[in-house]
């Protein structure tokens, strides 16, 4: 690009009328010249294949559907946790039943996965988490997944100091069983520890039966066959 | 619709913005289709969220920023073998598709969540898309210095989450 004065989304600019044609017409090369004329052409072939009314009444009914942005996301270092299993994830079962009917209209990931993804919401029994969101000693956790069908999924976290939990199934070393158009949310329920500092909860998912350590070499590395979603949860001491 | 824009003026921004952000949709997800929902996409943010822009801010600038950012997030969501195949045939725009260049998104995507989408998009077209500071610079109407310093927080970004999940780049990149 050496011969070239303009960069390609600078000639795209132009096209969109976004940047004034006089600016081009005093500095740029032949070689500009020549790259604006074919990304010109390139333009109009994407178009001839659009209904653009289509495409507009497409973008209203996704305008309909958008909610509120989240907050911004908190880096931190993170937190333990201390598993609790019997009466008391029985009970966070029961109220969480209760928030998830209470949840307002689903964001499109709730609504399904494409292909071999997964999506993964924490719970409280007051509120549904996002990555960055602050949680408090002693509040209990659930996990709810989704994916678009039948599969094997084990919840995972890291935190700040490197220290490696598997959550789902508890202290297991392979994948469960789960099928999400039954129940997407997991059984057994987490209480929050006094130790301040994040954590990242991944869900890992696949069609075939996988090990918690071929999951957290996924969440360390792209691994075919498996994939993950994650939530960043950040502990007020 | 929501907001003040009505349906003809969306159609003439679509028309005059669309083809340069389905290019860049479909360099990323490397599938025409797919870039066409995420046009869609960036545009409902857009006007969804148009009175919190600045009047000055350049509307190109605007959606390309948003269109980078919900690429990189769709790549995030399929991280599967099947879905991470990019289709040649579909592949719209001049970035290619070469295997090194599908690695280095992989990773991009893994590395940069948490970002701000304008941190997002100056480190894609520095990185994956090699242009140079002063190309960012005048492509998205920022000052070289902007440009030094996202870059610089990028860097430190990336090496605090590689730490923390244990990352290993498995080939050479320059990510």
């Amino acid at each position: 690009m050496s011969d070239r004065a303009f960069t390609d989304i600078e000639l795209e600019r132009v096209l969109a009328g976004d940047l004034a044609q006089s600016e081009l017409d005093a500095k740029a090369t032949a070689a500009d010249r020549e790259r604006l004329e074919a990304l010109r052409t390139e333009h109009a072939a994407l178009m001839s294949t659009i209904d653009v009314d289509a495409e507009v009444r497409a973008i209203g009914r996704k305008m309909e559907r958008l909610e509120p942005e989240p907050a911004p996301r908190r880096l931190a270092s993170w937190w333990r946790w201390i598993f609790t299993g019997g009466a008391l994830a029985a009970a966070a079962a029961a109220l969480l039943l209760i928030v998830v009917r209470r949840e307002p209209a689903p964001r499109e990931d709730d609504i399904g996965v494409k292909g071999d993804g997964i999506t993964l919401i924490i719970h409280t029994e007051s509120r549904r988490l996002a990555t960055g969101d602050t949680v408090n000693p002693g509040e209990r956790i659930r996990f709810e997944i989704n994916a678009a069908r039948k599969g094997f999924v084990t919840i995972i976290g890291i935190d700040g100091a490197g220290t490696k939990t598997t959550y789902f199934p508890y202290g297991a070393s392979a994948a469960a069983a789960v099928d999400p158009n039954e129940s997407r949310i997991l059984p057994g329920a987490i209480a929050l520890d006094a130790t301040p500092g994040d954590e990242t909860f991944f869900a890992v998912y696949a069609t075939h039966p996988f090990t918690t350590d071929e999951a957290f070499a996924a969440v360390a590395r792209p691994t075919s066959g498996l994939s993950s979603a994650e939530v960043v949860l950040h502990k007020q001491p | 619709m929501h907001g003040a824009k009505s349906g003809d003026q969306v159609a003439e921004l679509y028309r005059s913005h669309a083809p340069a952000l389905l290019r860049r949709c479909a360099s990323i997800v490397g599938n025409s289709e797919e870039a066409r929902d995420l046009v869609q996409e960036t545009f409902a943010r857009y006007l969804a969220a148009k009175a919190s822009w600045h009047d000055t801010a350049s509307p190109f600038a605007v959606l390309y920023r948003i269109a980078t950012n919900a690429s990189i997030d769709r790549l995030r969501r399929r991280k599967t073998a099947g879905e991470d195949e990019l289709d040649a045939e579909a592949h719209v725009g001049d970035l290619g598709n070469e295997p090194r260049r599908i690695d280095n998104l992989r990773d991009l995507a893994f590395l940069t969540k948490g970002l701000s989408e304008e941190e997002l998009t100056v480190a894609v077209l520095h990185h994956l898309d090699g242009y140079t500071q002063d190309g960012i610079a005048t492509s998205l109407d920022l000052s070289r210095r902007t440009v030094g310093k996202i870059l610089a927080r990028f860097e430190e970004h990336v090496k605090k989450r590689a730490a923390r999940t244990g990352f290993v780049q498995s080939r050479a990149s320059d990510v």
